[in-house]
């Protein structure tokens, strides 16, 4: 299923398994074993799945693993590359699907760490802060002086949030991530190619 | 007693001490009836609302940048107690709140805490630390340190079992199910998953934690407690509608303003 920015293959590494532990590796060590040291571009994501256990007549097992490939990134960047992680994936299919996904061709900028002061808010914008939660889809739009555009709206999602209260303020910070989720596309308003609108 | 800050709302800080209500009282005419749905053999947690003792409260959850940060932490939140009548102090066996039974304070490891405005939960979790500090000449301050409950999952190890063939989601309810956790019928909010996970076996040295985030290394989703205390899962997203939930803007209006952030990149 190749994107429009890469593609990727699916290869076959044969030889004798020098396997992670198919459970849980402590979290400690590695809390997402695919986030390299540099995050910011990833172009070579490599996702492997679980082999079949041992048998009498087939001792030595086999790692299999999908590859996903950003070609333009690469030749930009360099290769920025994932190790090898085994996961819990059933197929190399649902391997190359991962691996896909987790493609970062360019790096990415976004508002984030938005803090809000609830005393200078309206109660229903109090109450529409406090409902807010992981996960939540919020935009924020943002108007500079010297910039062009002049105005700058990013529809984001939700992944941390924070609140300090004291006896005299409540202040709530935002730690937002580019969605991948969008809002419903209106026929003579939103135009075509904007990746943020859908069907539904 | 809640305590309304000043253009803000009204907050409520509660902590759980051991006690319990509705619990199961053998020959009790009224709770001590059989399939009561009432009386329960353990009862609820018996909250105390400690508001007005509060000096500060901070409250962080989830991660600040998904291509950074590990999801599943736990969520955590920080209460400063100003200890006024000595009933938080470990040393007070008169405060109202030391368990005569245990012989030690109420308010310890474990015990139940939930942080609300305007009766909306901002944070549900337990007591992970309690440190009191004493300031001449006699002003005590306490600092109870929490965390929601993915902290106590790090402790549980899974029972061992070989899985069928099953979406991200069902992996994580059969997980859970075998464990005892989160079985209430309001207890979780689970997506489908996107990734289709195989039959390796799982074995008892893993915590349940772990492979939680050995489940979301293969969906690259997100797990975390909500702020009133459910499981939730949400699935690797891959482009589909969610309404939006809040409008910021600096440009007046009924958008809500904020007063600075960060241009931030992964």
């Amino acid at each position: 299923m190749p994107g429009a920015l890469y593609s990727y293959s699916v290869k076959e590494l044969g030889g004798a398994g020098n396997l992670a532990d198919s459970v849980a590796a402590p979290s400690v060590q590695r809390p997402n074993e695919f986030t390299p040291t540099n995050p910011s571009v990833v172009n070579t994501v490599n996702v492997a799945i679980a082999p079949a256990a041992p048998t009498t007549s087939a001792l030595n097992t086999t790692i299999q693993y999908a590859q996903a490939i950003a070609a333009d990134s690469v030749a930009n960047f360099g290769t920025q590359s994932t190790p090898v992680v085994v996961t819990l994936l059933e197929t190399l299919d649902d391997a190359g699907d991962l691996a896909s996904y987790l493609i970062q061709p360019v790096p990415k900028f976004w508002f984030g760490n938005i803090r809000i002061v609830m005393n200078g808010l309206t109660d229903a914008q109090r109450t529409t802060i406090t409902n807010l939660d992981i996960g939540s889809q919020i935009s924020v739009t943002k108007t500079f002086p010297k910039s062009t555009p002049s105005t700058v709206t990013q529809l984001m999602a939700l992944e941390g949030i924070s609140h300090d209260i004291s006896p005299d303020r409540h202040i709530v910070t935002l730690y937002t991530n580019p969605a991948r989720i969008y809002t419903y596309f209106i026929v003579g308003t939103d135009t075509v190619g904007n990746d943020a609108k859908g069907l539904g | 007693m809640a305590v309304v800050v000043p253009n803000c709302g009204t907050y409520m800080v509660e902590m759980d001490y051991g006690a319990t209500t509705n619990a199961f009282i053998v020959d009790d005419p009224v709770a001590g009836i059989i399939g009561s749905t009432t009386y329960l053999i353990e009862g609820s947690p018996l909250y105390v609302d400690v508001t007005s003792y509060v000096k500060s409260v901070s409250i962080n959850r989830g991660r600040q940048n998904r291509y950074r940060d590990a999801t599943g932490q736990p969520g955590s939140a920080t209460i400063v107690l100003e200890d006024r009548d000595w009933y938080f102090s470990l040393v007070n066996t008169a405060s109202p709140y030391y368990n005569s039974t245990q012989g030690r304070l109420g308010f310890e490891l474990n015990t139940n805490v939930r942080i609300s405005r305007n009766g909306t939960y901002l944070f549900t979790g337990i007591i992970s630390g309690y440190n009191q500090s004493i300031e001449k000449p006699n002003r005590s301050l306490v600092t109870v340190t929490c965390s929601d409950k993915l902290f106590s999952l790090n402790n549980i190890k899974t029972p061992a079992f070989t899985p069928t063939v099953q979406y991200a989601g069902a992996r994580i309810n059969t997980v859970l199910t075998n464990a005892g956790l989160f079985t209430g019928t309001t207890d979780r909010d689970i997506d489908t998953g996107v990734a289709k996970l195989g039959t390796a076996p799982v074995d008892e040295s893993a915590s349940i934690l772990e492979y939680l985030q050995r489940i979301n290394n293969s969906e690259q989703g997100r797990f975390f407690i909500e702020a009133g205390g459910q499981f939730a899962f949400d699935q690797r997203l891959t482009g589909q509608y969610q309404a939006i939930e809040a409008v910021l803007a600096d440009t007046g209006g009924t958008a809500i303003p904020f007063t600075e952030f960060d241009i931030v990149s992964n």
